[in-house]
């Protein structure tokens, strides 16, 4: 999220609008609203995170999406024109894990069965590719960032222990505003 | 400002020192807490900016993510800062307010709406706006709001410290100007010291010695210098006054004692101002009388009206003139003025001479009244005179007529006696016969003459334009009879026209030439010379001779009736030709004169005068 001060207002009624469409949504689907914060939250966390060296080298950032999940709408309308790390951003629905490569910088993970995911994670694990999902345990499980709801909040679970092995550099900041799992102990 | 003027050069100076020192500390203490609190506000500036960024990297992540409590409880660490009273972080989405933090729970500061980042100093706090960033993400806003009463707090101790220091610095100023002052003021009261001494004593040759070769140094110098100024001028005036004092003694003299009576006057008041001795001699007024009196006071009333009309038109001119004047006893005198003007004490006045002349009036009058009579007198005598002469024309006129006939008898009856036998007279009665006849005649010629005289003093005058060259040739004729025997040598020049009697100047001419041809007989030649010369006035006639001539003493008896220079045996004659000649040419209004010498000639002169 760019906000450059010379273009601030314009960019302040864009806010506005998605938050109006955001609590228009959150009115008409619930399932919708929360995708829009994730799909918001998703630049935020990126912000704190530095990819390992070398994985950032492409024009655009790709966000992937593992299988058919309504989230994928939200993203391409957020990011239509809203770039991450300064980047184009591009969303790529992904039908396999085989077809995951390192062109692919960010992986959304919908709610998949733990062997799945398992096989995804070890797919994945050798790649700079962070991995995001919105399922009770995923964390537990490997994933890097997970989306929960607490107290009527979008909150976000991280492992630290995998991300630090992925050969990503995480900002203290975020590590404060988040649920550590498997911090690792120095 | 007056009161400083008057204050004693002491009090001046400690007060210029007190006063310099007080400003220069003030000005100095004044700057460094200018600067103190200038870098105090500035480090406080900075120190909340710092904070401000400090808080910001805390709330980044907590902001942007929208968790309040996390952003509180950041906020919240800022009770660790009691200089900051109100803190608020401000939403990066909606730039609302999100969290707010308050030193004081019960607080109703208002926040401020969103604003670019700021530090400002505003109604005593100040306001820092920060954008807090991430990897230059805007990750929302800080405002601060801090009471810089610590940097008051500082402040004051400081002046609190200035000012004692101030009043201890005032305090040992004073001490030391009370000393300093002494080494300007002293030399300077000493001076006045002295200057009123010798003000006071009149000694202008007392000297000063002076403190030092400062600027009071040369004052004492100069001082010196003019009290040698002030004596030589003292010295310089004294003797100008003393001349001036000589020179108004003189001519106060010259005026109290000059016997001519003075008198000074206001030319525009007419008051009398001063008069002199002989002025109150004169006049019987006493002194304090007349100086209360007026110029007009002195005339008589009819005089008044015009003195005053003069006195308008004098102004500085001099004037002289006669007026009446009344005494005290109130006689009238006549004056004679003299009066110029002259400047006294910024007012003209006129001071005036003058001259009693009632005497000198009075002996002109007489003399006028003694040339009147005189002249009466004159008229009287001469009418006697012409009366006189009248009667004794008459009388020889007659005397001489009547004198004829007898003498005619006698020639008549000497010839008729010669006739009847002047052979029978012896030789001494024929002598004698002869000698009557000789008488007889000149006694006829005398008559004539006589006659003529007598006729002269009456004839009336014919006077014509004629050329004198016909009378004198007229005479030559008449004188044929007397001429023909004789040597003369004539030189006549030619005459002028002139107006005369035709018949007189036949006379004179007659009778001149006639005189010349008588008295050159005995000459062997006789040189005659006829001439004239003139002027602008007047023809001079004359006739010369180389006769006998005659002594100059008796020249004047020559014009005389009966007055003979010669005997009758020398040169015949009556001696009443030349009377004539003075006669007929006083009648032509000429003169008539000569000139000779005895044996050598002689010449004479009458004068025409031309018109």
């Amino acid at each position: 999220m760019c906000r450059a001060r010379k273009n601030k207002g314009f960019t302040n009624v864009r806010i506005v609008l998605i938050l109006l469409m955001v609590f228009i949504h959150n009115n008409l689907s619930p399932q919708s609203d929360i995708n829009t914060l994730k799909a918001v939250a998703i630049e935020k966390i990126a912000l704190f995170i530095t990819w390992p060296p070398g994985s950032l080298s492409n024009q655009e950032f790709t966000i992937g999406i593992l299988g058919d999940n309504p989230i994928t709408e939200t993203l391409k309308q957020i990011y239509l024109e809203k770039k991450i790390k300064d980047l184009r951003v591009n969303i790529v629905e992904i039908k396999d894990i085989e077809s995951i490569t390192s062109s692919c910088q960010l992986l959304f993970i919908p709610k998949i069965k733990m062997a799945e995911l398992n096989k995804l994670l070890k797919h994945t694990s050798n790649k700079p590719i962070l991995t995001i999902s919105d399922t009770k345990g995923f964390a537990e499980a490997g994933c890097m960032i997970n989306f929960y709801v607490y107290e009527n909040k979008l909150r976000f679970e991280l492992n630290q222990k995998g991300m630090d092995e992925a050969g990503f550099k995480i900002d203290y900041r975020l590590l404060k505003v988040s649920k550590i799992i498997n911090p690792v102990i120095e | 400002m007056k009161a400083f003027r008057n204050m004693s050069i002491k009090l001046k100076l400690i007060i210029v020192i007190i006063g310099t020192s007080i400003i220069t500390l003030f000005v100095a203490f004044t700057t460094y807490l200018g600067i103190d609190i200038y870098r105090e506000f500035n480090e406080m500036k900075k120190n909340a900016v710092l904070q401000a960024s400090l808080i910001g990297q805390y709330a980044a992540a907590p902001l942007l993510f929208g968790y309040k409590e996390e952003t509180t409880e950041v906020l919240n660490k800022l009770t660790a800062i009691p200089s900051i009273k109100d803190a608020c972080l401000y939403s990066p989405n909606s730039g609302e307010v999100f969290v707010t933090y308050h030193k004081t729970p019960d607080s109703s500061f208002v926040f401020p709406v969103l604003h670019n980042d700021n530090a400002s100093f505003q109604n005593g706090y100040f306001h820092i706006f920060y954008s807090i960033k991430y990897d230059n993400n805007y990750c929302g806003s800080l405002y601060l709001r801090i009471d810089p009463e610590d940097i008051y707090t500082k402040i004051e101790k400081s002046v609190l410290l200035m000012f004692v220091l101030l009043l201890v610095l005032i305090i040992v100023v004073y001490f030391i100007s009370l000393k300093l002052q002494k080494i300007i003021s002293l030399p300077i009261l000493k001076l006045a010291e002295q200057t009123a001494i010798i003000s006071q004593n009149h000694d202008f040759s007392v000297r000063l010695t002076p403190y030092g070769n400062d600027e009071i140094g040369e004052l004492y110098n100069q001082f010196n210098n003019l009290l040698l100024q002030i004596l030589i001028k003292q010295k310089e005036r004294d003797k100008v006054l003393e001349d001036l004092q000589e020179s108004e003694t003189h001519f106060r003299f010259l005026f109290e004692q000059n016997p001519a009576m003075m008198l000074i006057y206001d030319l525009s008041s007419l008051k009398i101002i001063s008069v002199n001795e002989a002025f109150i001699q004169h006049y019987g007024y006493q002194q304090d009388e007349i100086l209360n009196m007026k110029l007009t006071d002195l005339y008589p009333k009819n005089e008044k009206e015009a003195i005053i009309q003069l006195v308008k038109t004098l102004k500085g001119l001099a004037y002289t003139g006669e007026w009446h004047h009344v005494k005290k006893d109130g006689t009238i005198i006549n004056i004679e003025t003299h009066s110029h003007s002259y400047i006294a004490e910024d007012n003209a006045v006129r001071i005036v001479v003058i001259n009693d002349i009632t005497a000198r009036k009075k002996a002109e009058e007489e003399i006028l009244t003694l040339n009147a009579e005189l002249e009466n007198r004159v008229k009287e005598r001469t009418a006697q005179l012409e009366a006189t002469n009248k009667e004794l024309e008459a009388f020889s006129y007659s005397v001489s007529h009547d004198l004829r006939a007898p003498l005619r008898h006698v020639n008549g009856y000497l010839e008729l006696l010669s006739k009847r036998g002047i052979q029978h007279l012896d030789e001494k009665s024929k002598h004698y016969m002869q000698s009557i006849s000789e008488a007889a005649t000149h006694m006829g010629i005398l008559i004539d003459d006589l006659l003529n005289f007598s006729r002269a003093g009456r004839m009336e005058l014919k006077l014509d334009k004629i050329d004198m060259n016909r009378p004198i040739k007229d005479a030559l004729n008449i004188l044929e009879q007397d001429t023909k025997n004789r040597k003369i040598e004539w030189k006549i020049t030619q005459m002028p026209e002139i107006m005369a009697d035709y018949a007189i100047m036949r006379q004179v001419w007659t009778n001149l030439i006639g005189n010349a041809v008588k008295y050159t007989k005995k000459r062997e030649l006789a040189l005659i010379e006829v001439g004239y010369t003139e002027d602008a006035q007047e023809y001079i006639f004359y006739v010369r001779d180389n006769g006998a001539g005659f002594d100059m003493n008796y020249a004047q008896k020559l014009f005389g009736v009966f007055q003979r220079l010669h005997s009758t045996e020398d040169f015949e004659g009556t001696g009443i030709g030349l009377a004539n000649v003075r006669q007929f040419i006083k009648k032509h209004n000429g003169r008539t004169w000569a000139e000779g010498e005895i044996d050598k000639g002689a010449t004479f002169y009458f004068s025409l005068p031309k018109i």
